[in-house]
């Protein structure tokens, strides 16, 4: 398969306002992976770990603190304005945020309409509209309601649908169907699913729900404060979990107690991030970061526990 | 038992730019005991957010109460003047908006905003603002952030932290964990479930993870197309759904497939409130409906300590 994507040691800063002073907020951490052309690439991860500036970051909507992204070969960290603009019309994003995203003196319909692509007349593209609509589950004849009028899983289907009427080769969808009922949020997915088989798209899917990164992403990485503990195939990674965050992930249910009660937002900064929760910490994580090493073929995990002479640590 | 929230026969409407009102709640009836919690479940822009904005007095500007009635503490709050309400709001009774960003403000760090909700002065409120903070997952950076420093997670939980402040009665809560990892949600459960405990909080939980409820509300009712459909105890509703709707939806639960498995949705046409189906209005979808229910609308039936709106259950019509 193609890469698409490689992303290069990518960083990402920001320098906050702390209680006792400046403080820095470190929201993406040498950050290293590649998607391939017309996958469905899923990231999951603890709340705050980064997922949203990743997807931002990939379509330079966030300027990295350092590190190269390159897509279809080409650097486009660094890249000019001029040539990127090029670039970002095949890219979009839904917004987690619905409601941030939506321009609220804009008809909906307006709104879809405006991303569909040159050629059509206006008579075209507002049926072509309606039927974004229908698509995902809204009555056609809302088609002239403005955003406030809409319930909140409903704004968040008309964001959905004004990003697919784009026909965008590549979208970031960040947490597009968290505010959807189970029968809904199917559909949507199939939607996507759909198209992406059409349009040849290639998905960066975030979502916090490991179900549906289970249903729709072919590879997946879970990331934990800003660095990706573990990526590689979907089946593999939430399968078989090799990284300790992962596997309490994967083991937490509203049906199963996890033995971790506390939130674990308890980060620690020297050292492997998660050594403060991790069941099987050593010495060596609490002084040293794990890299990303291979695994198993296709299979890659950041913690110590993986390499040879783990025991000796 | 002693109510801390009753909803009697609940109409509100909106007003389209064009047209006649439209009605979105259509006689809407739930209750929740004192240190109860019940959950609101059912499609998404079924009227679950109308309902609880009605019970907080704010509705948006194009909408109306036509009629019913809402007691807090058995008292009718429909007609108190705002002036009135706004000393139970935010004590009595708080709430965790749906979307986080369009009630925070971006001009104000999280801190002042929470702060900003605390009634009444007096010593040590910094310092319970930060605890609470913490309680929710947050570090005290978080504090001097502004909303759009923060991840949409984030953001929930100061949202969340902001409508415990004031340990109120009544807690509303509109699906206060859709931007939570698990182990993150399953923590702000269990702060909610303690604050059950100690504070004797009473919740409406609005969600539409029905694993999410079962976990922790005492009854769960169903919602379609501005009516409660169906209100009976967790289990129930997981095991031996009754109104087809709920059947349906439960039947969509990932638990309930194995991986690989297509995701089933629920086939048809969405209501759409200015043209709903005549008789029961989910009949166009129904697979079980009969000659009755093009016709006639279902009454509330009650089932043991529920209800459901079904001719299924006998043909019981609306009056
Ligand atoms: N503009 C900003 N200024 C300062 N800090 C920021 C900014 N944007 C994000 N952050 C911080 O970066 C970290 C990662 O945020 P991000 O939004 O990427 O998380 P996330 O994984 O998407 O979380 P969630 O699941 O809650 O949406 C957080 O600690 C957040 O506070
Ligand atoms: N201001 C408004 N004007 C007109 N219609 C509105 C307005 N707000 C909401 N609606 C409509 O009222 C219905 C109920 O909306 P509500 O927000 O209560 O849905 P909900 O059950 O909370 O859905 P969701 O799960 O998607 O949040 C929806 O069909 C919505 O489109
Ligand atoms: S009343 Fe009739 S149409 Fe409505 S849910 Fe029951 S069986 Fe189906
Ligand atoms: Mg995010
Ligand atoms: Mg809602």
């Amino acid at each position: 398969m193609e890469t698409l994507w490689k992303l290069n040691k990518l960083s990402k800063k920001y320098f906050i306002r702390g209680l006792t002073g400046a403080e820095e907020i470190t929201a993406l951490d040498s950050v290293e992976m590649e998607i391939f052309g017309g996958e469905t690439f899923g990231v999951i991860g603890e709340s705050g770990s980064g997922k949203t500036t990743l997807g931002k970051t990939m379509i330079r909507l966030v300027e990295p603190t350092s590190g190269e992204i390159y897509f279809k070969g080409s650097k486009i960290t660094g890249m000019r304005e001029k040539e990127f603009i090029k670039l970002r019309r095949s890219f979009q994003i839904v917004f987690q945020d619905p409601y941030r995203a939506l321009n609220p003196r804009m008809a909906v319909g307006n709104a879809i309409m405006e991303g569909i692509r040159e050629g059509a007349g206006r008579a075209q593209k507002k049926e072509k509209a309606g039927h974004m609509l229908e698509l995902v589950g809204i009555a056609p004849e809302r088609i002239d309601d403005f955003p406030h009028q809409f319930s909140g899983g409903e704004r968040q289907r008309v964001a959905v649908a004004r990003a697919l009427s784009t026909s965008p080769s590549f979208m970031v969808c960040d947490e597009p169907t968290s505010n959807l009922d189970l029968s809904i949020q199917a559909k949507i997915l199939n939607l996507f699913i759909e198209l992406k088989e059409k349009l040849n798209l290639t998905y960066l899917f975030i979502s916090h729900n490991i179900k549906i990164i289970e249903f729709i992403a072919d590879r997946v990485a879970v990331m934990y404060a800003g660095r990706i503990a573990e990526y590689g195939s979907t089946a593999r990674v939430l399968g078989n979990p090799l990284h300790p965050y992962t596997k309490l992930l994967v083991a937490a249910s509203f049906f199963k107690k996890t033995e971790t009660d506390k939130i674990p937002y308890k980060v620690e900064k020297q050292g492997c991030p998660f050594s403060r929760l991790c069941p099987d910490v050593r010495e060596i994580c609490r002084k040293e970061k794990p890299e990303l090493m291979p695994a198993e073929e296709g299979h890659f995990v950041a913690c110590f526990g993986f390499t040879n002479n783990f025991a000796e640590y | 038992m002693e109510k801390m929230l009753e909803i009697k026969k609940l109409e509100v409407s909106f007003r389209p730019a064009v047209g006649e009102s439209v009605k979105i709640l259509r006689g809407v009836n739930l209750s929740v005991g004192k240190n109860e919690s019940l959950a609101l479940a059912g499609e998404s822009g079924s009227g679950k957010t109308v309902t609880a904005r009605a019970v907080m007095k704010l509705l948006p500007n194009n909408m109306n109460f036509e009629k019913g009635e809402i007691l807090i503490r058995d008292r009718n709050v429909m007609n108190l003047k705002e002036q009135e309400f706004r000393k139970i709001r935010g004590k009595d009774v708080s709430m965790i908006f749906q979307e986080p960003s369009s009630y925070l403000n971006p001009v104000f760090t999280a801190g002042s905003q929470v702060l900003e909700a605390v009634k009444g002065d007096g010593p040590g409120r910094k310092e319970r603002t930060i605890k609470l903070l913490n309680e929710v997952g947050l570090k005290e950076n978080v504090f001097y952030q502004y909303p759009h420093q923060l991840s949409g997670g984030m953001q929930q939980r100061v949202m969340i932290a902001m409508a415990l402040i004031n340990n109120p009665g009544l807690l509303i809560a509109d699906e206060p964990t859709t931007a939570l990892d698990v182990t993150t949600a399953y923590g702000i459960v269990e702060l909610l479930k303690e604050m059950m405990e100690k504070h004797g909080l009473s919740m409406l939980f609005i969600t539409h993870d029905i694993s999410l409820a079962v976990n922790f509300a005492n009854m769960i009712a169903v919602m379609y197309a501005g009516r409660i459909v169906e209100l009976a105890g967790a289990g129930e509703i997981l095991n031996s759904p009754l109104h087809p709707y709920t059947e349906m939806l439960v039947s969509c639960l990932p638990e309930k497939y194995k991986s690989g498995d297509k995701i089933k949705t629920i086939e048809g046409k969405v209501p759409d409130f200015r043209d709903l189906p005549k008789g029961c209005s989910f009949h166009p979808r129904c697979p079980y409906k009969k000659e009755i229910c093009l016709r006639e609308e279902p009454g509330e039936m009650k089932r043991g300590e529920g209800i459901v709106r079904c001719f299924k259950y006998g043909d019981f019509v609306e009056a």
